[in-house]
């Protein structure tokens, strides 16, 4: 390109880039007026759930390492339910139970009630008292698996409670008459997964 | 000729050129002409009356919201809402209202999970088209406009996402800016 072309071109591009930047500064200088608005602050809640105090409880072996056939090893634990916020409430539910070694005479036999207590009532290895959670529905003898164990969302924390809400439970483990013998010095490790759901009212 | 020559020649020549200026102290005229005033317009905001929240959870069973005692969880949709008042005059003034969400600062995790909009109405409660205000609209429709900011916590908030966190609102910004294709 010749000398004096170049220095044309040059003028063009500069006039351009010239007419853009005018055009991008007036578009910024048009009237702006603002206002400070305080609309404060805004918090989120929460809620848990624990059992005995913690997030991981285990039982203790001796709870149920003398269990016979045909005889009940209650256990008992409490749940604890906590909500912050204004529409908060929660339900409590029993997910599920798994076991260790889970095709064992003594895992896959093992049976379990779980009733929920009221103020007064203790867990025993005789006739039981309160709610029965699991198995659902039946007399209130009947038993189900210790491994699946579930029971549906029932109501736990209410709404507008502010205070820890506890709930305890009662699980009664049993083996039946018709367990096998090669179910003896067997073990298994149940794991019960607890879920406390926030709800809508 | 010589270069010198040409010099004296063209030298002599621009003297008698002003010299020649002469000639503009020929007959001329003057006149005034009253073209009025030329006046700018104006663009405004201001505050009008109280702020408030408001909790318009569709499940909620009392619409009170008091920020220093009660806790979003999700489900839970509150409202803050302050009434404005809005000038603007100028042939072609367009201008456009709007809240910088920027000025909305506080836990990243609960801001990512909250859904937070903007919306205007005029005075008898009608959406309000913010984007662009016209002095002729606004004689249409006089204010006070109510600005309301809509802070939802979707349902869909599992786990134990944002709980015990804040975001902070006392420094939202309301702008009106004028607008113009140029």
């Amino acid at each position: 390109m010749a000398r004096g072309t170049a220095n044309r071109v040059a003028v063009v591009l500069v006039g351009v880039v010239v007419l853009l930047v005018a055009g991008i500064t007036a578009a910024g200088a048009l009237w702006r007026t603002s206002l400070p608005l305080d609309a404060g602050i805004a918090d989120s809640g929460s809620m848990s759930l624990a059992v005995n105090g913690t997030t991981s409880y285990t039982v203790p072996g001796t709870a149920l390492s003398t269990i016979a056939l045909g005889s009940v090893s209650p256990v008992e634990l409490t749940l604890q339910g906590t909500v912050a916020g204004k529409n908060a409430a929660q339900t409590l539910s029993l997910d599920g139970v798994t076991a260790t070694n889970p095709a064992n005479a003594f895992a896959s036999n093992l049976q379990l009630q779980i009733y929920a207590l009221s103020t007064g009532q203790s867990c025993v290895s005789g006739t039981q008292a309160g709610v029965k959670l699991y198995p659902a529905g039946g007399a209130t003898t009947s038993t189900g698996l210790a491994q699946g164990a579930t029971f549906r969302a029932r109501p736990f924390v209410a709404r507008g409670t502010t205070t820890v809400v506890n709930q305890r439970l009662c699980l009664r483990f049993s083996l039946p008459t018709s367990t096998p013998s090669t179910a003896q010095n067997q073990t298994t490790q149940l794991t019960f997964l607890f879920s406390g759901n926030q709800v809508r009212p | 000729m010589k270069t010198t020559t040409k010099a004296v020649l063209a030298g002599g020549a621009g003297i008698a050129l002003l010299a020649g200026g002469s000639t503009f102290a020929l007959w001329n005229d003057t006149e005034t002409v009253d073209a009025g005033e030329v006046t700018s317009g104006q663009m405004t905001l201001g505050l009008s009356g109280i702020a408030a929240w408001a909790d318009v959870s569709p499940d909620a069973v009392t619409t009170t919201w008091n920020p220093a005692t009660d806790l979003l969880v999700p489900g839970d949709t509150i409202a803050w809402t302050q009434d404005v008042l809005i000038t603007a005059t100028g042939k072609n003034l367009v201008a456009e209202l709007s809240v910088d969400e920027a000025t909305i600062t506080g836990d990243a995790a609960l801001l990512a999970a909250l859904d937070i909009s903007v919306s205007v109405t005029d005075a008898a409660g009608d959406a309000f088209d913010a984007s662009a205000i016209t002095p002729a609209m606004l004689a249409a429709e006089p204010g006070p406009y109510t600005v309301t900011v809509t802070v939802a916590f979707p349902a869909a908030t599992g786990g134990t996402t944002a709980q015990n966190e804040g975001i902070d609102l006392s420094t939202l910004g309301l702008e009106l800016a004028q607008t113009r294709v140029l």
